[in-house]
């Protein structure tokens, strides 16, 4: 037989078919989708069905009543969220969100388009919850509920980072975030997990923090930074930890004293509040802002949540002061009220040092240490040196909860433009409310699901890009923990030579401090690149 | 010239045969850079490579156009062969047009073009490979300060990366 021609070897058909979305089939290829949970972190948290199993295998071992559980579960749901119902009964498919999703432009998979991704769920809705459904079938857009289906909810609901960048777009304000939410509520119900969600939730209910630091560990973390700060600044401050009467507790996520480069944002809150005298305390119980609650279920919210309100509580503070985290602001302004609030035994927040009362937080009793720190500067507080971030040319990631959640967009902005010489938006249709996800959001930041967050992450990335090569941009600033861990890997892949950092790291750079000594390196030790001023 | 801008196009077309068609015909359409980031970068890049073929082939050119397509195939889930396969399809749409001593040259111009796009596949691959452990290196990143904490103040190496 003659040897093939290259043209002709070629003729193969790899393209996929024009498949029917009604299809639920799925491969778990490798690096696109995360492990289940782990047995022992169900039966930490008393969730069901705790056995040993993986998205790859043939047989999920769900139980018995498995169709039962989910439709039940539907049925309860569509009782208690009036949000909901709607969302499963409005949508027109008009389109408009269609291609807003950063795993659909990532990946070109049109299961990723947020208005396919409800249809999932929808079409089971259609064919159990109504008439036309029972009786239509696929006519009227209803499926059945199979195996199969199950295991294309797996896949899709958790290929959604809960973003809420669609939402930004839809006439009708349909959130498929929380359709994700409830999606991922039902296969709970029935034991289909992910171990990147619900072992932090299980160490955080155990420890009080995601990474199951135990309270001498905490401490540990904390004297560390407090000794590493005085090499770099000369300055011995105290940072404090379950001390009660302190007149504010201060949440951060746990990743700001254990990642980097979340450290050295660590850093900038320890420098700063020392420098305003702020009495504040940590808590070594609720030594966590994150809440992995949220990509879980309702009633893990609260639970979690609960312990902050619990500390503060305890120590007598009069108000809660939060760190830059992402989800734990989301939680914050949309559940944490209703969940466990209100917190009348706390005072509604006056900054100490301005006496600006944030009349915003006046039911929750919790700022955001953006709005406390522009507030300072706004009043002229700070001394501040932006010329010590001349060595960075920065940007300004919104991270999606911040931005999406809570509107936290100017702040930041002024923030930066106080203490950088340097700085350069992006594109406007990549920021603010249009603010593309790192794409590792809502516990998808797995080192297994790699693959999958690089194409998730390509728009980011891609704009990042942009003001790297028009502007020299070699610095990334974002508030949100989970970020400051997903962006350096993703602009490790998409842009080398722009790094990551938090905002209160430019602040600690920046920041005069009474006493300090001539500052020769900024937080991460790097050297100095000016001479420094003399402050006097 | 009229003829390579029609190849241009059925090549763009044929390339996006490898996403599902309600995908591709988003990233084929939308013109908007950062809307659409994959579909404008495949278009750039296809147009780079189309011009150099028919030009000089200068290699950097060339290189940064496969360099940005690699880039994006390497995490799209397919294999190497599949990630190529968009120079075999030129070669396809090219012999149709192209005759004789032509033909031979685009041949073995697009042969070179595989070789370097297959260096750059794997560049990116092993980029995830390091971009991987990099990230579980900076999760535990106070852990390894503070049993270091006697170590010499070697700033620079333990900086955040
Ligand atoms: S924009 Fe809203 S109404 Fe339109 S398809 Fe998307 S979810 Fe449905
Ligand atoms: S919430 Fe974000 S990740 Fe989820 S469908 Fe919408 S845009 Fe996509």
């Amino acid at each position: 037989m003659s040897q093939p021609k290259p043209e002709q070897l070629v003729q193969i058909q790899y393209g996929p078919q024009p498949r029917d979305w009604m299809d639920p089939a799925v491969e778990f290829r490798k690096g696109t989708f995360c492990y289940s949970a782990l047995a022992k972190n169900l039966n930490y948290l008393g969730l069901p069905n705790a056995r040993d199993w993986q998205p790859f295998d043939e047989d999920w071992k769900l139980p018995p009543d498995w169709k039962r559980i989910i439709l039940d579960g539907m049925k309860e749901r569509l009782e208690k969220f009036r949000s909901f119902r709607l969302f499963m009964d409005i949508c027109v498919r008009c389109g408009a969100c269609a291609d807003k999703c950063h795993f659909f432009l990532g990946s070109g998979d049109p299961k990723n388009m947020p208005v396919l991704r409800a249809e999932l769920m929808r079409s089971v809705y259609r064919r159990y919850f109504t008439l036309a459904g029972r009786l239509l079938g696929r006519l009227a857009g209803a499926r059945d509920l199979t195996e199969d289906v199950i295991k294309e909810w797996f896949y899709y609901f958790y290929q959604c980072t809960e973003c809420r960048r669609c939402s930004v777009f839809c006439p009708y304000g349909i959130d498929t975030a929380e359709i994700t939410m409830i999606g991922r509520e039902l296969l709970n119900l029935i034991g289909c997990n992910i171990n990147w969600v619900l072992e932090p939730a299980a160490n955080c209910f155990r420890t009080g923090n995601h990474l199951g630091v135990q309270p001498h560990g905490f401490k540990d973390s904390v004297d560390f930074a407090v000794d590493e700060l005085e090499e770099l600044t000369g300055i011995r401050v105290d940072a404090s930890i379950n001390r009660k009467g302190a007149e504010v507790l201060f949440i951060v996520p746990s990743a700001d004293y254990f990642g980097t480069p979340h450290y050295y944002t660590f850093l900038g809150y320890l420098a700063l509040l020392h420098e305003i005298g702020l009495d504040y305390t940590f808590s070594a119980f609720a030594s966590e802002g994150g809440n992995f609650g949220l990509f879980n279920s309702h009633e893990m919210i609260k639970r979690l949540n609960a312990k902050v309100y619990a500390e503060a509580r305890r120590l007598g503070v009069k108000w809660i002061l939060g760190g830059e985290c992402g989800h734990m602001w989301r939680v914050l302004h949309q559940y944490m009220d209703t969940m466990n609030g209100p917190a009348d035994f706390l005072e509604v927040p006056v900054s100490p040092v301005t006496g600006t009362r944030f009349e915003h937080a006046r039911s929750t009793k919790m700022v955001h240490i953006c709005e406390f720190t522009a507030d300072l500067i706004h009043n002229g507080k700070l001394r501040l040196d932006p010329s010590r971030n001349d060595h960075w040319t920065v940007t300004f990631h919104d991270s999606c909860n911040p931005a999406r959640a809570m509107g936290l967009l100017e702040e930041p902005r002024y923030i930066l433009r106080s203490v950088c010489n340097r700085f350069h938006e992006m594109p406007e249709n990549t920021i603010r409310e249009q603010t593309f996800c790192c794409g590792s959001g809502s516990g998808l930041g797995t080192d297994e699901n790699f693959e999958m967050r690089m194409r998730g992450g390509l728009p980011r990335a891609n704009a990042v890009k942009y003001v790297h090569q028009r502007h020299g941009v070699n610095l990334l600033a974002c508030i949100c923990a989970i970020d400051k861990a997903t962006l350096p890997p993703l602009l490790e892949y998409w842009v080398p030579g722009v790094e990551v950092a938090g905002v209160h790291e430019l602040v600690g750079n920046a920041l005069v401090m009474r006493g300090e000594r001539p500052r020769l390196t900024d937080l991460r030790g790097e050297p100095a690149t000016q001479a420094e001023a003399v402050h006097a | 010239m009229e003829s390579k801008e029609l190849i241009g196009e059925a090549w763009f077309e044929r390339v996006l045969r490898a996403y599902p068609p309600q995908g591709a015909k988003f990233l084929g359409t939308e013109p908007d850079p950062f809307r659409n980031p994959a579909g404008h970068t495949i278009r750039q890049a296809l147009r780079t490579l189309l011009d150099e073929l028919y030009q000089d082939m200068d290699r950097d050119r060339v290189t940064q156009a496969l360099d940005s397509l690699m880039q994006i195939r390497a995490v799209q889930g397919v294999a190497p062969s599949l990630a190529l396969e968009f120079l075999f399809q030129l070669k396809e749409i090219v012999r149709a047009q192209a005759g004789g001593a032509d033909w031979d040259l685009m041949n073995g111009r697009i042969d070179d073009l595989a070789l370097i796009a297959f260096d750059l596949y794997m560049k990116y691959r092993e980029r995830t490979y390091e971009a991987r452990a990099n990230e579980a290196r900076r999760r535990v990143f106070l852990l390894g300060r503070r049993l270091m904490a006697d170590a010499p103040p070697a700033w620079p190496e333990r900086g955040g990366r």
